[in-house]
């Protein structure tokens, strides 16, 4: 065997190509003449170009991604937030509240951000051993009355879907506000019983990201008749047939819903008042 | 003493039956069944994660730690509970075959923990371990060099043999364990251990026929990976 | 988080919802793997919902304790192991996992599980000794109940080993003889969230409840009580063994003891 064959499933290790003529792209290594797998995944060959599409794996950042994240611990100088990696950024009170705010009397960091508190930010600093979180753009801020989910980071290609077509239908049969993070955690706001059945959508999604058919299922999952999942089935039919899985993951990579956040400023509103807000 | 013929009836170069699973556990981010003969082990990885105490950290690579756990009623006489000093030192063993294998250099002071679990021992444990938590940290999607694969060689009175059981382990014509770890790809020997008496033309022999037996029990651990994932695959 | 996830566990409790579709006097799916350990003279793998506890059954001859010279010696032990759950930390036995081991001795014993009068082999010299250890292997709440039916199971599942003519035991003979099981304690944890009490608590029940219970039951009666965290009314207690009677009666039924 000199070649992998495309969309084959690999393990790391695995030789995928021998020859100087390839180029090792994603989760593969050279080793003298082998292109080698790093991880479990599916194997893709475009043209020269071989890598491995993950499919699963610990969450790797990159400056850009937009994760979800939970205050985890603080102390007077901010907050330690986790979002499923084991580096645990640190938030400092002062990129957060300005100075002057920050000496009034009836400051209280814990209305800001308290322990357990669910936030979006992006990342601005992914270095091996130091991750920095932004907090000047307008995805930053506070989540409340939400439920947390968390899969791995691989997956998120897949709960957004082609061109967000699954995030979309997720979020139009169930009202819920659901926000998907890069790092694979996913907030979902609702009905309770709603939240709960998207809850068990994504977690369908994560088990069976690799399998065909997972639209029929998780709109089944989500009550809709069978009529409107045949029709629906077919009229997508004609846009995209028979693609891979891996070329889905590929076309969706950074399709993150761009969407208004609940509070954008939480420093504004709850330093000025002595606010009876949790 | 001359060994003719081995007490379950195998070829000296055979392994006994494997049974390789994945993704056994939920908590667990990679998880392995591994069983060969009797012998019958779980694995678990968690990670990377936070290490503490803090000054353990390598801030230049992450660290891989095992703990090897030997269920009390694995073996005939019971096992007290809790690592004595054999476990103690088997886990930094398994730990040390596995840690090559693995890309540290993208995880600085971070920890990957592997957890083993003797469930049914009849020798090879060490060995099976490795396979198990090798499998397991791959099923975890942690970024590998290779797979690692492990054997427990031996020399049973004058023959050398493969996967060596609790009989053959207590044979009174002289028994050398010789654990030994592999990355198939590359050959490269990431456990070896040796106890007893044996000269060196036998262990060199020990060796290279543990390096084609451990292709075997990959090709395993390579199947039960991806079976995973085969599933209904269009 | 933690906060949100009560709101949802109490939204659905008020609609008569629990977070994993079953009733609130209802166990999660219970299923039984025996003899998974060869060397042990009895074993098995309980799996309640997605907890899953390994035990096993060793037996031993030793001097009975001088309280009970003709009975047998029980000992138990459940090891919440770090493969379980990402919190639980690798060393000695947690104060959780030392509780856990004496509420699930303390139902087989006082039910009288097995006969312990008939392990006895020499009255005042010599008795079976029966060790029951266990490994939580992966941890979706409440692995004290998990943990109650594994040691039933692995009881239920054990053969003596034989004796030879010096009173020593030959593990190597495996002896046909099964060891009786004479009753079926089964533990059930009862969790109070507000004003709802729940039945074997998953893990985001257990970490949102506000007091919790744990009744040892056979078809006799309550064998053990074990109060957690909280407080209880002496109507909600009443209710818990209610519930607690309902529950194990029909997981008693359900289970395939062998």
């Amino acid at each position: 065997m000199d070649m992998i064959k495309d969309k084959e499933i690999v393990v790391p290790g695995q030789v995928l190509a021998k020859g100087m003529d390839f180029i090792p792209s994603s989760a593969t290594f050279r080793d003298g003449e082998d292109i080698v797998a790093s991880r479990i995944g599916l194997a893709q060959v475009k043209g020269r170009v071989i890598q491995v599409i993950p499919l699963t794996g610990p969450y790797m950042p990159e400056v850009g991604d937009v994760v979800i994240g939970r205050i985890v611990d603080m102390n007077y100088n901010g907050w330690e937030i986790d979002i499923g990696h084991h580096i645990k950024p640190f938030l400092t009170v002062n990129d957060v509240v300005p100075k002057f705010k920050q000496r009034s009397s009836n400051f209280d960091m814990a209305r800001i951000f308290n322990i357990g508190d669910i936030i979006r930010v992006t990342i601005i600093k992914a270095a091996k051993n130091d991750i920095k979180l932004g907090t000047r753009d307008r995805t930053f801020g506070r989540l409340n009355n939400g439920i947390l989910v968390k899969i791995p980071s691989v997956k998120v290609p897949r709960v957004i879907g082609k061109k967000g077509s699954m995030i979309s239908l997720l979020k139009d049969f169930s009202g819920c506000r659901i926000f998907v993070g890069k790092n694979g955690w996913i907030w979902i706001s609702g009905d309770s019983d709603k939240e709960l059945m998207i809850e068990k959508a994504v977690k369908l999604i994560d088990k069976e990201a690799h399998k065909s058919g997972l639209t029929e299922k998780i709109q089944r999952l989500l009550g809709i008749p069978e009529e409107d999942i045949k029709r629906m089935k077919e009229s997508l039919l004609e846009e995209n047939s028979e693609e891979s899985v891996a070329d889905e993951i590929q076309k969706v990579e950074s399709a993150l819903p761009e969407e208004e956040i609940q509070e954008k400023k939480p420093k504004a509103k709850k330093t000025t008042k002595k606010g009876d807000k949790k | 003493m001359s060994y003719t013929k081995r007490v379950d009836g195998r070829a000296f170069d055979e392994l006994r039956p494997m049974s390789v699973k994945v993704g056994v556990l939920e908590n667990a981010l990679g998880s392995c069944l591994f069983q060969m003969g009797k012998t019958k082990v779980l694995a678990g990885v968690y990670g990377p994660r936070q290490l503490y105490p803090r000054f353990l950290r390598n801030p230049e690579k992450g660290t891989v730690r095992c703990f090897y756990n030997m269920y009390s009623f694995s073996v005939s006489d019971r096992k007290r509970p809790g690592p004595g000093r054999r476990e103690k030192e088997l886990s930094e063993k398994i730990a040390q075959a596995l840690e090559p294998a693995v890309m540290l250099e993208k995880f600085p002071d971070a920890v990957v923990d592997v957890f083993v679990e003797i469930i049914q021992a009849d020798a090879g444990t060490r060995c099976a371990s490795i396979c198990a938590a090798s499998t397991a940290l791959a099923d975890a999607g942690m970024p590998m060099k290779d797979i690692v694969s492990s054997v427990a060689m031996g020399k049973i009175g004058d023959k050398i043999c493969a996967d060596i059981d609790k009989y053959e382990e207590d044979y009174e014509g002289g028994a050398t364990d010789i654990p030994i770890a592999f990355m198939p790809r590359t050959g490269e020997i990431t456990l070896l251990q040796l106890d007893g008496e044996i000269s060196p033309e036998d262990l060199k022999k020990a060796i290279s026929v543990g390096r084609e037996k451990v292709k075997e029990i990959y090709e395993k651990q390579k199947e039960a990976l991806t079976a995973k994932y085969k599933g209904d695959k269009q | 988080m933690k906060t949100n996830v009560k709101k949802q566990i109490l939204e659905l409790a008020q609609q008569g919802k629990r977070i994993d579709d079953r009733a609130f006097d209802e166990f999660r799916p219970v299923s039984i793997e025996y003899d998974i350990s060869v060397n042990a003279e009895g074993s098995a793998m309980v799996s309640l919902g997605n907890t899953k506890v390994n035990a096993g059954v060793k037996m031993d001859v030793a001097e009975p304790y001088p309280d009970s010279p003709n009975k047998g010696n029980l000992m138990v032990g459940l090891e919440l192991s770090p493969i379980a759950a990402p919190q639980f930390e690798p060393g000695p036995p947690s104060i959780d996992s030392i509780e856990i081991s004496r509420v699930i001795d303390r139902g087989v014993r006082e039910a009288n599980a097995v006969n312990f009068e008939k392990l006895c082999i020499k009255e005042g010299e010599l008795v079976w000794q029966v060790f029951i250890d266990e490994y939580a292997i992966d941890s979706d709440g409440n692995v004290l109940d998990a943990g109650a039916i594994a040691a039933i199971a692995a009881l239920a599942n054990t053969k003596l080993p034989k004796l030879d003519e010096e009173n020593k035991v030959d593990y190597k003979e495996k002896n046909s003889k099964k060891l009786e099981l004479r009753n079926v304690p089964l533990a059930c944890t009862v969790v109070k969230i507000e004003n709802f009490l729940l039945v074997d608590p998953n893990s985001k029940e257990e970490e949102v409840a506000d007091s919790k219970l744990t009744i040892t039951m056979s078809e006799h009666g309550i064998h053990g009580i074990q109060k957690g965290n909280g407080v209880l009314t002496e109507q909600e207690i009443a209710e818990c063994i209610t519930l607690a009677k309902k529950a194990t009666d029909k997981l008693r039924k359900q289970l395939k003891l062998k």
